[in-house]
């Protein structure tokens, strides 16, 4: 019967596809497959090992994905609200770093080297160097949040900083990541406000340094912001990766002292600067504005700011009015009468807080 | 070598010659070599620009970009489409003239038939391949020289390591053809007429290219073929990015697979009327 015998030998492509398209979409960052076998340690004792972690150097790739659930305010609305990115990074010293942020066709690049800093654009073709001051000699680029904004140390520093007595921090079993074993440790707020609905980390077993930081929100069971080494290798990387010549046909500039600008860049204290209310975890930060000075500094782009506010819900009570924009671990309010506020908490208390300050 | 062998390959032979001889392929060959020429024409009199195919930024200096540019471009339509063309002739062909039952006449299965003539359509992709990529490195070290190549990563090759680079650029490109290689293949034993093969081995290639440029299904895109068939960049980076470049060839790897395989069940089990 060949009918049949064609039915069964379909078997075999439909099955390998069903078997690639399940390992695929399995294949998170983090897999909670096959946990490692590792002995059992407290929570309390896995924050000491991050805190205890001292490592000569590293190499590896850093997958970092963001699924905010903002609203869709159009494709003009230039909120990063998804994404996945990758950043190589090497570490050998604290003045021995190099990150490099991945593009599909490019790359850029922040390598320290001693006093040499330099960056580079592949898109622009575009090198700066920079003669770190004296006085940052000894200033750790490290962990290279200044320039990446997100490491899965940083995140897990910032992490256990928020550790206040409303948090309640449990261990997880073991994960393996990036072909190591790591304990899993749960940052849960208990404050009612909070949109994060708990923090994992994943933490290296041998070397107590964090392998991945996952912000799931109260709202649902996948992360909305997760970065993970998705390779890592404990071998101090050569010197090699920390020299850059420019070669023949790139740009060169040389940087004043924008490094120090560099290091600076967001904590300017100025008019704008945010107030911080509250403690822990309802944190909302007040940012005061004037909405006449901002579209006239912001000619080019007032029209498309004012636009994209107009598609706010609008929302009013005893402090106020103003619009609202909500996902699902931030919450933004903007009052008429020139108030930002920002917090991983619930509207509601952003509108407590606009009452208040 | 059994007479099994012997056959087989006289007819891996015949089926190549009958590829590569064929006018209609020649000419379609010669299209995709002028596109590089043509390319590195106009860099060198308007002087490469910063907007544009990836990569001619760097033209200044080094040739090799060229080929770079070329396979980035030519990776958008014209190969793929080249080798969904030779694919759809591969048995909807010789069903089409009729020529199929005689040749279904010669000692050999099915199966090596068809692996006969996957085989002679990897290598005519591969061919295809190196001759656009030949064309482009000497098109482009005639005219901008054989300096340093600058890789993605700031560094300098020499010449003959970034030669060695762009040639595993374009294996890695030959690799993501063979699973386009693999769809036409199957759409092939679909039917018996080769223009609807090749036509219909090309529609899936579009589709997944737009699917793979719509945002609001990201959650697809690691499915789709188009997504990998840049993630040659790694190769350009210092030091190699060995585990990007392997993990961007799980996709065609598995797509290679599942669609011979489901080619293998469709023309070994089809009756075969023409």
């Amino acid at each position: 019967m060949p009918r049949h015998r064609t039915v069964r030998r379909f078997a075999v492509p439909a099955s390998i596809a069903a078997v690639a398209i399940a390992v695929g979409a399995g294949a998170g960052i983090v897999s909670a497959d096959d946990p490692p076998d590792l002995p059992d340690q407290t929570a309390a004792e896995l924050l000491a090992a991050v805190q205890n972690s001292d490592i000569p150097g590293l190499s590896g790739t850093v997958v970092a994905n963001m699924e905010l659930g903002l609203p869709d305010l159009g494709s003009d609305g230039g909120l990063p609200s998804a994404g996945s990115s990758s950043i190589r990074m090497w570490y050998a010293a604290p003045d021995k770093v190099r990150v490099a942020f991945l593009d599909k066709l490019g790359e850029t690049d922040v390598i320290r080297n001693g006093a040499d800093v330099w960056t580079w654009d592949s898109g622009d073709n575009e090198a700066v160097h920079y003669e770190a001051p004296a006085e940052a000699a000894d200033l750790p680029m490290w962990p290279p949040s200044h320039f990446t904004g997100a490491s899965p140390m940083e995140a897990a520093e910032q992490a256990l900083a928020a550790i206040e007595p409303d948090t309640e921090v449990t261990t997880d079993g073991t994960v393996e990541l990036a072909g190591r074993a790591a304990y899993q440790l749960v940052l849960s707020p208990k404050d009612p406000d909070s949109l994060v609905g708990e923090i994992r980390l994943a933490i290296d077993a041998d070397t107590g340094v964090p392998l991945s930081t996952q912000i799931i929100p109260v709202s649902g069971d996948e992360p909305a912001f997760e970065v993970a080494f998705s390779r890592i290798d404990f071998t101090v990387p050569d010197a090699e990766n920390f020299t850059f010549t420019a070669p023949a046909g790139v740009t060169v500039t040389e940087g004043t002292d924008e490094v120090g600008d560099l290091w600076e860049s967001g904590r300017h204290a100025d008019s704008t600067a945010p107030r911080l209310v509250g403690e822990g975890w309802d944190k909302v930060a007040v940012i005061d504005f004037d909405t006449a000075r901002m579209s006239e500094e912001a000619t080019g782009e007032a029209p498309e700011v004012s636009g994209l506010l107009d598609r706010l819900p609008e929302v009013s009570g005893d402090w106020g009015s103003g619009r609202v924009l909500t996902s699902s671990l931030v919450s933004v309010l903007i009052t008429d009468d020139g108030r930002l506020l920002v917090g991983a908490v619930t509207p509601e208390r952003l509108y407590a807080v606009a009452a208040t300050a | 070598m059994s007479a099994a062998d012997g056959v087989t390959g006289g007819l891996l032979a015949s089926e190549l010659r009958l590829i590569v001889t064929r006018r209609r392929n020649i000419v379609g060959l010669t299209v995709l070599c002028v596109l590089p020429i043509v390319l590195g024409v106009v860099m060198r009199v308007y002087g490469p620009t910063g907007d544009g195919p990836p990569f001619l930024a760097g033209l200044t200096g080094n040739g090799l970009f060229l080929v770079l540019a070329t396979l980035a471009v030519e990776m958008t339509v014209f190969l793929p489409m080249a080798v969904c063309i030779l694919a759809g002739d591969t048995v909807a062909g010789e069903a089409g003239l009729g020529t199929l039952r005689y040749l279904l006449v010669v000692p050999v299965s099915r199966r090596r038939l068809l692996a006969v003539k996957f085989a002679a359509l990897l290598i005519a992709a591969a061919i295809g391949v190196v001759a656009v990529a030949t064309t482009a490195g000497v098109t482009g070290v005639a005219l901008f020289g054989a300096g340093d190549l600058v890789t993605l990563s700031g560094g300098a090759l020499g010449f003959w390591p970034a030669l060695g680079r762009v040639a595993l650029i374009a294996g890695y490109v030959t690799a993501c053809l063979a699973a386009v290689a693999a769809i036409g293949l199957f759409a092939s034993t679909l039917t018996e007429q080769p223009v609807g093969a090749a036509v219909g081995a090309f529609g899936w290639l579009v589709v997944d290219q737009v699917l793979g440029g719509i945002g609001a299904v990201d959650w697809l895109h690691p499915f789709l073929l188009s997504t990998y068939w840049s993630d040659w960049a790694g190769l350009l980076r210092d030091p190699v990015d060995v585990t990007g470049v392997l993990g961007g060839l799980i996709s065609p790897a598995v797509y290679t697979v599942v669609f011979a395989t489901a080619a293998w069940a469709r023309f070994t089990t089809a009756d075969v009327t023409s």
